[in-house]
């Protein structure tokens, strides 16, 4: 299990690391996939199996593609690259520092096991409250029912958010009448 | 989980989102066979505004003081906290829509979409202050959001307008991920995103460490994108003067408000404790005072009245964000020292304070927005300095109503302004920290001087010569008289508003399904 | 394999996509990134889910992903329209940052 882990882990964090490097936005693309990838093999290690179906799906399939026409529609013969500021640069290189710096030391700091491990059936009043089926269950079959009951309100607003993307892109994307 | 999980009532109590969802949804048809668009789905966005104030209204009314209705198993609390922003919410909506209905039929872009979407960020914003769940208010969040993305870049032809979209989308979905990344830390470290349930992880000293610090700040600094507090307010100047004037009133003012309405919530309710608000009520006294400083000198500089106005809502963000600073001083330092032994006094008299700017400044900012709007004519674009010369000779009305919006931002006495600063500053001097309020009262001095410059070129300038005027439609005129109304009643009268402040501050934290 | 290793991943990938936000020039990889930062909050929110052994945080990405996909097309449109004016997706020609 660990060298899977290892493995997936420095995939992600090389391909996400030539997303941002690579000068061709296409290329950026194809990493961003590679991620993504990734990113689902580290979901189903952790038994999340739906969401990384998922991330499959809606990340490499749909956005992804979404990415690649757009990118076909505007801006094959554009350069990439950095921005020429010194300034934006060393600041960028400071904050990214202090960020993984504060992680670390947070991790020291709580020592993780302060990260309580809850009792079964998570915290009294979490929206998958006690009596909820937990991980053991068949993960499709558990988030499939939680989403429709506990999390009801969260999901009809998340189709009221796709309603307003897809009016929203309309509105800005066609062409003049 | 209290009780089970969803019950038909529950529709009832989702009541004014769900009708401004459901109305949203209808104004989109009838563009498809109206003659010309927006001719029918305009007005009837407006009505269903109009009609959902009504409802907040009767709700309010008749709503029990000593409890508030919840819904799917406690996700959604409809008190009287929620329902007093739902009311800033929709007068901000209506209003915007007024000076819309007069400016979109100029640039020919009319349709009724640009309603349907006001009506779907109307409604983001009632579940961004409903929420009981961090996952509830970050997707009301993002409903608020996205509708504004797509209103910013609204005017497509026009490249300021589009860049605003930009700007506005990249900052704005870069702040959703550090907020997220913030929200992640917080379940990590309390192991829910319910946050009575995050409550009792602080309570049950589980949680904590440093992880939950770092969620903490993250949280603020996503939330400092969300109302453009510095130093994350650059998008803020170049978005608001990019976008459609109606949509700039709309966002500056109930965009704000619903997240402060949200960072209220979550603090209150989610993560009151005294060791969570060592971190943060430091950062927002800092976010606080940098933003009035920078804020109010920045717009000292400003020749286009709408930029100003954008660099003077930093500034107000400034002295709202006072008012969060006095609710978490009552559980550190200066404000338990002051406040010792006098119960949530503290806390209910700054969460009122906020309540009544965010009202007050709902109206004095749309109706400086809607001045700006009527000046637009075929030769005037109307958003110079230079513009308004000679106005209180032209249309003296205009200007009239121009001063008192500019004498409430400034916060003279008699104006509304003045009633909510008063109540800010009265708040951090509670809780024994004047020099915070010894700064807002300067900068509220320093801008005295910026929006003087404008007084000053309405009443000493002459107008230019020959410069034909734009008619000034009937709606546009009651979206200023409505606005300059209300300024100088709660200015005159405050105390019926105070008191309905008040009682949604009571609200904010209702020991009954606090547990 | 321990929390610790799914958080440190985490933030590596997290601090990566800001880089990329404030550093690349042109508006869609700037988008790219944003796209890692989110997927750094979902693999967090994913492990501690494992960790508190409930399902809140896989519900959590589940409505991460599909907040990512209307953004995406939010956002793709809008660099349609830009495009459609200014011919360009530079950011340092849009001016998109002035600090």
């Amino acid at each position: 299990m660990p060298l899977i882990f290892y493995m997936l882990a420095l995939v992600a964090v090389v391909s996400a690391l030539m997303v941002v490097t690579r000068p061709n936005a296409v290329h950026s693309a194809m990493w961003l996939v590679l991620t993504f990838f990734a990113v689902a093999g580290l979901y189903i290690l952790q038994g999340a199996e739906y969401i990384a179906a998922v991330q499959v799906l809606v990340y490499a399939g749909g956005i992804m593609v979404l990415f690649l026409f757009v990118i076909m529609l505007v801006n094959l013969e554009q350069v990439d690259g950095f921005v020429r500021s010194r300034m934006r640069l060393s600041g960028a290189v400071v904050l990214a520092g202090l960020m993984l710096v504060s992680v670390g030391a947070a991790f020291r700091l709580a020592g993780v096991t302060q990260v309580v491990p809850l009792p079964d059936g998570g915290l009294p009043g979490s929206l998958a409250g006690p009596g909820e089926p937990s991980l053991a269950a068949g993960n499709l079959e558990v988030v499939g029912t939680i989403l429709l009951t506990s999390y009801l309100l969260p999901f009809e607003l998340v189709s009221v958010v796709l309603l307003v993307a897809v009016v929203g892109a309309i509105v800005l994307a066609r062409r003049e009448a | 989980m209290p009780g089970p999980v969803f019950q038909p009532a529950d529709l009832l109590t989702l009541g004014p989102g769900l009708a401004l969802i459901i109305g949203a949804i209808l104004v989109l048809i009838p563009d498809l066979w109206a003659r010309r668009r927006g001719a029918v789905s305009a007005p009837l966005a407006l009505l269903f505004a109009v009609a959902t104030l009504a409802l907040v209204v009767g709700i309010w009314v008749r709503s029990d003081p000593g409890a508030a209705p919840t819904a799917f198993g406690g996700s959604f609390v409809l008190d009287r906290f929620a329902l007093f922003f739902d009311v800033v919410f929709l007068i901000s909506a209506i209003l915007a829509m007024g000076i819309s209905l007069h400016l979109l039929p100029q640039d020919d872009a009319q349709t009724g979409e640009y309603y349907a979407l006001i009506l779907f960020a109307t409604a983001g914003m009632m579940f961004m202050t409903s929420g009981l769940d961090l996952l509830v208010i970050w997707l009301g969040l993002e409903l608020m959001t996205l509708s504004s993305y797509v209103l910013c870049g609204y005017l497509r032809t026009s490249r300021r307008s589009s860049e605003a979209a930009l700007k506005y989308f990249l900052l704005g979905a870069f702040s959703t991920g550090i907020l997220l990344y913030g929200m992640s830390l917080i379940y990590g470290a309390t192991g829910s995103t319910y946050l009575p349930a995050i409550r009792g992880a602080l309570d049950a000293g589980t949680a904590g460490g440093g992880l939950f610090s770092l969620g903490v700040v993250l949280l603020i600094a996503g939330f400092g994108f969300k109302v453009a507090a510095v130093p994350f307010h650059q998008w803020a100047p170049d978005v608001y003067e990019g976008a459609p004037t109606g949509i700039t009133a709309f966002i500056s003012t109930a965009g704000k408000a619903a997240a402060l309405a949200a960072m209220l919530r979550i603090f209150a309710v989610g993560l009151w404790g005294s060791q969570v608000a060592a971190v943060w009520v430091p950062l927002v006294v800092v976010l606080a005072a940098a933003s009035m400083i920078l804020g109010n000198v920045t717009a000292l500089l400003q020749t286009n009245v709408k930029r100003m106005l954008a660099y003077s809502s930093i500034g107000h963000v400034g002295y709202i964000l006072m008012g969060l600073v006095a609710v978490g001083s009552q559980l550190t330092g200066s404000g338990a020292r002051a406040m010792a032994g006098r119960g949530d006094d503290l806390f209910r008299f700054g969460v009122a304070s906020i309540l009544i700017y965010a009202l007050v400044y709902t109206f004095t900012n749309v109706g400086a927005f809607a001045v700006v709007a009527a000046l637009r004519g075929r030769a005037l674009a109307g958003e110079n300095v230079e513009d308004f010369a000679g106005l209180a000779h032209r249309r003296p009305l205009l200007a009239l109503a121009m001063l008192v919006f500019l004498l409430s931002l400034a916060g003279i006495p008699a104006t509304a302004g003045f009633i909510g600063k008063w109540y800010l500053f009265g708040a951090v001097i509670r809780a024994d920290m004047a020099w915070l309020a010894v700064i807002g009262v300067v900068m509220s001095v320093v801008s005295a001087y910026y929006y003087l410059r404008v007084v000053v070129a309405m009443y000493m300038r002459p107008a230019p010569e020959g410069e034909e005027q734009a008619p000034v439609s009937s709606v546009l005129t009651a979206t200023v008289a409505m606005a300059m109304g209300f300024i100088l009643l709660i200015g005159v009268f405050p105390q019926p508003f105070l008191d309905l402040a008040s009682q949604g501050a009571a609200h904010l934290r209702l020991p009954s399904w606090l547990g | 394999m321990p929390l610790v290793s799914y958080i440190s991943l985490s933030a590596v990938l997290f601090v990566i996509g800001v880089m990329g936000v404030l550093l690349k020039r042109n508006v869609l990889t700037i988008f790219m990134s944003i796209e890692l930062m989110l997927n750094a909050v979902n693999v967090a929110l994913a492990a501690f889910a494992r960790h508190h052994g409930g399902l809140d945080g896989q519900i959590f990405v589940f409505f991460v992903m599909a907040v990512a996909a209307a953004e995406a097309a939010v956002g793709l449109a809008i660099f349609i329209a830009i495009f459609r004016l200014k011919q360009t997706t530079d950011v340092t020609e849009i001016n998109l940052m002035r600090w």
